[in-house]
């Protein structure tokens, strides 16, 4: 891990800086007297001790503490002040740093009492243990810095708490599919005039950690694609799909691309919805001679049905549905029931109509009648509600969308290069990426699902637990208490993971 | 559940509860029950100990891990002795544990977090009570009841703490105690006492104790340790419990048995009921109460005691202590 590499790095820094700024042990008016021996500042038990603290997660370096006398405290005051510690104080376990002591021994096995004692001699002026202040954890990723919305909800300290999420913890994205496969495959393809079997390239979608990507499943229609020799082939035709998973999961802390917030769990792609080439590639393999339109897209509710039971069925504990209309489906209902009834928490994006009648959407108005699942809006980068963010009771928390603005204030994440997926094209081909920066609560749905997986991940297991979690921390907003427009709030992922204390 | 009481009826209880330890003091010299007057003066005692207190919130301690039984270290200091055998004391007390932080659902499940929650309380009480002595035949004793106020500091803190995250408040606190002592070597006597404390609103706000609405971070405790007493109620064999305007020394004991042998026996006539001890040490129990008008012989004197021979119907002529202020000599 990076972040391992960075700790090493700083125990070897401050290693290096104790080697040249070691000082004298003695008090400032008392160098050259009983404490006179130079500090070995080389001490290779210290960077044993920052990583054993680093491994524990102590807050402080063990067996360290830090101690300021009071001005008019002797030497001889202070030598004796130090055997409260019942540790030997000499010059090679101390240095002075300014005017304060650093002392390091084996013997002080439990620094804040010891600096408790200190801090209770008259000569002292304040004792504490050697704390670690810990760097917020921002990724590496380069293109971290045009996720606003992720430093909207200050992930980075909820990153701290709990970075990325368990890889045991199954987050199933019912969408238009990941691309998960990487060979070269023939497809027979209508080219104007007569069917042609052209190669059509895949490449695992980069930017992922595909050690944690489950290869997936196909609805399409009722089944997907496979190899002769029996090989399933899930792709993205659309960019939709991968952008809500790169949200959730994308491969974070690699040097390149974008972070997601659960980027430590295990993706589950379960394609349920269509563009072009989906069924242009369909139809050619059914011998159908001509074009599909080429805005066509789609996502068939047997499909959507279908893949929230098999996500249920098989092991998802998180599923995200960037997907709505304003029909009623009673049968996605019961599979959302279902799904809750298996353990799975559920987040689905509220709608994008409102200026278009602000029609209720379904299955985001189910979520109001079912404990566990979520009915998500989304805000703009000023966190007010987005404009097209459809509202109504059911809409029960927010979370960035994007639009209202500039391109710079959509949500950012790869998708497969737009270009290679063109309707013009003789053959698409999904082995190459972009990035891309949509709008909508299709892209709020995903941060509500990725905070529950990391909430899954920190040991809160109940749907409806995980529900009432998100709710009981979101930081509200608009009209006191909860609205239509923004739900309970915002959802605040740090405040979350970090849960209760006993009073406070 | 216990239910905390009220600041108002805690206070009402604790008083009531002296007020009626006194009460059966003050009747004591008049009757035969085991709790004897005290005799000894002023005193102070020292005195601490280890315990476990089990606190009143238990929902919300066992929601983040706390445990259920906190050992905490106590110790304090007595004025005893003072009017009716009351007493004052200042006593300290801390405790801290580290548990977990959780998510409660709705249901009262707790999610643990794997987020440590250390929480820390010292107490610092104000005490008045009652102190009293008790002889068993097997095992003589000495007891007290209290209660009064303190000042709580409670924290509480966790990583990943932001600005005004972690806690750090002092509040109010009420208790109400109990505790014998057992003499071992004087002036050292093991203490075992119980405590219940309230404190009111430092729970209850936030936290797993909002969900569960539990306010007072207080409970029973049970401590266990030593006290050191000088003075004051006691219950030695030898001088425990000498009247109060007589020298509580070997020298002093001398010169009174030479001075009552020097004496020439005499009678005398009980004016009012009165107990007869077996040693001049009124902490004890009466061997009897000699109802007025006995007549009885009179042996040496000790300061304010008097030796005396009285009737006994089933066992004879017996010896033993009375106050001088219940005996009118009658002649020789």
């Amino acid at each position: 891990m990076s972040i391992k590499k960075h700790c090493f790095a700083l125990a070897i820094a401050v290693a290096l800086v104790a080697a040249h700024v070691g000082g004298l042990w003695t008090a400032p008016a008392a160098r050259a007297q009983e404490f006179e021996t130079a500090i070995a500042a080389r001490d290779p038990g210290r960077l044993q001790s920052l990583l054993t603290a680093i491994e524990q997660g102590l807050p402080y370096v063990p067996g360290e503490v830090l101690v300021r006398f009071k001005p008019q405290a002797l030497p001889s005051q202070q030598a004796s002040v130090l055997r409260v510690l019942r540790a030997e104080v000499k010059a090679e376990n101390s240095r002075w740093i300014g005017e304060v002591l650093h002392i390091r021994s084996a013997d002080i096995t439990d620094p804040e009492h010891a600096a408790f004692l200190l801090r209770n001699q008259p000569e002292v002026l304040y004792a504490q243990p050697n704390y670690l202040i810990h760097h917020k954890t921002v990724p590496n990723d380069s293109s971290f810095s045009v996720q606003w919305n992720f430093q909207a909800l200050n992930l980075p300290t909820a990153w701290d708490i709990n970075p990325g999420g368990r890889s045991d913890v199954l987050v199933a994205v019912i969408d238009s599919g990941l691309t998960t496969f990487d060979t070269t495959v023939g497809f027979r393809i209508w080219d104007g005039r007569a069917f042609r079997v052209l190669g059509v390239p895949f490449a695992k979608m980069a930017d992922f950690d595909h050690t944690r990507v489950k290869v997936g499943h196909e609805f399409l229609l009722g089944g997907g694609w496979s190899t002769s020799g029996g090989a399933p082939i899930l792709f993205d035709a659309v960019g939709h799909g991968t952008h809500v998973a790169g949200t959730i999961a994308q491969q974070t802390n690699n040097n390149q691309g974008f972070a997601g917030i659960a980027y430590g769990t295990t993706l589950l792609p379960l394609k349920v919805c269509f563009g072009y080439w989906d069924l242009q590639l369909l139809f050619g393999d059914e011998g159908v001679p001509g074009f599909v339109p080429p805005d066509a897209e789609g996502c068939s509710s047997d499909g959507i049905v279908e893949a929230i039971r098999y996500a249920a069925d098989n092991g998802a504990k998180i599923i995200n549905m960037s997907l709505g209309g304003p029909d009623e489906n009673p049968a996605e209902r019961d599979a959302l029931q279902y799904a809750v009834s298996k353990g799975a928490f559920i987040s689905i994006a509220a709608g994008n109509e409102a200026q278009e009648g602000n029609p209720t959407i379904y299955p985001a108005a189910f979520a109001e009648s079912i404990d566990g699942v979520m009915a998500v809006g989304a805000v703009n980068r000023r966190l007010t509600r987005a404009s097209y963010s459809t509202f109504g009771s059911y809409v029960e928390i927010v979370a960035p969308g994007g639009g209202d603005g500039p391109e710079a204030d959509n949500i950012w994440q790869m998708i497969p290069l737009q270009a290679d997926l063109s309707p013009f094209l003789l053959a698409p081909r999904f082995d190459r990426s972009q990035t891309a920066g949509f709008a909508g609560t299709s892209m709020a749905a995903p941060h509500i699902a990725g905070v529950a997986a990391l909430l899954y991940s920190q040991g809160v297991t109940r749907p409806a637990a995980i529900e009432q979690a998100l709710k009981r921390f979101a930081r509200d907003l608009g009209p006191k208490g909860r609205d239509d427009e923004y739900g309970v709030g915002l959802v605040d992922p740090r405040s979350t993971l970090r849960g209760l204390g006993l009073a406070r | 559940m216990l239910r905390p009481l009220s600041p108002p009826s805690f206070l009402i209880g604790v008083v009531v509860l002296i007020g009626l330890t006194a009460t059966v003091h003050a009747q004591d010299s008049r009757s035969a029950t085991p709790i004897a007057p005290q005799s000894g003066g002023i005193g102070f005692d020292i005195f601490g100990g280890a315990g476990a207190t089990w606190p009143a919130a238990t929902k919300s301690f066992k929601a983040v891990d706390l445990g259920s039984t906190l050992i905490d270290f106590s110790g304090g200091a007595r004025v005893t002795g003072l009017w009716s055998g009351m007493f004052v004391q200042f006593s300290g007390a801390r405790w801290g544990d580290t548990g977990e932080r959780a998510f409660v659902d709705a249901d009262g499940t707790a999610f643990p977090l794997g987020i440590p929650l250390e929480v820390k309380a010292t107490f610092l009480d104000g005490t008045v009570g009652f102190k009293g002595a008790v002889t068993h035949a097997s095992m003589p004793y000495l007891f007290y009841v209290g209660g009064g106020a303190g000042v709580v500091r409670y924290s509480e803190s966790s990583p990943f703490a932001e600005a005004g995250d972690d806690l750090e408040v002092k509040k109010l606190s009420y208790h109400a105690l109990a505790g014998v002592e057992v003499p071992i070597v004087r002036p050292l006597a093991v203490v075992v006492e119980t405590r219940y404390r309230y404190i009111p609103d430092l729970l209850g706000d936030g936290g797993v104790s909002a969900v569960f609405d539990e306010d007072s971070l207080g409970g029973f405790n049970l401590t266990v340790g030593l006290r050191i007493g000088f003075g004051g109620p006691s219950i030695s064999r030898r001088r425990s419990a000498p009247a109060p305007s007589q020298p509580d020394t070997a020298a002093a004991d001398a010169r009174a048995e030479a001075q009552a042998a020097t004496e020439p026996r005499s009678e005398g006539v009980i004016l009012e009921a009165a107990p007869v001890y077996i040693y001049p040490d009124a902490s004890r129990i009466p061997l009897k109460i000699l109802e007025i008008g006995t007549r009885i012989r009179l042996l040496q004197q000790r300061g304010d005691w008097q030796e005396i021979q009285f009737p006994d119907r089933q066992l004879g002529p017996r010896t033993g202590w009375i106050q001088k202020r219940f005996v009118r000599p009658i002649g020789k």
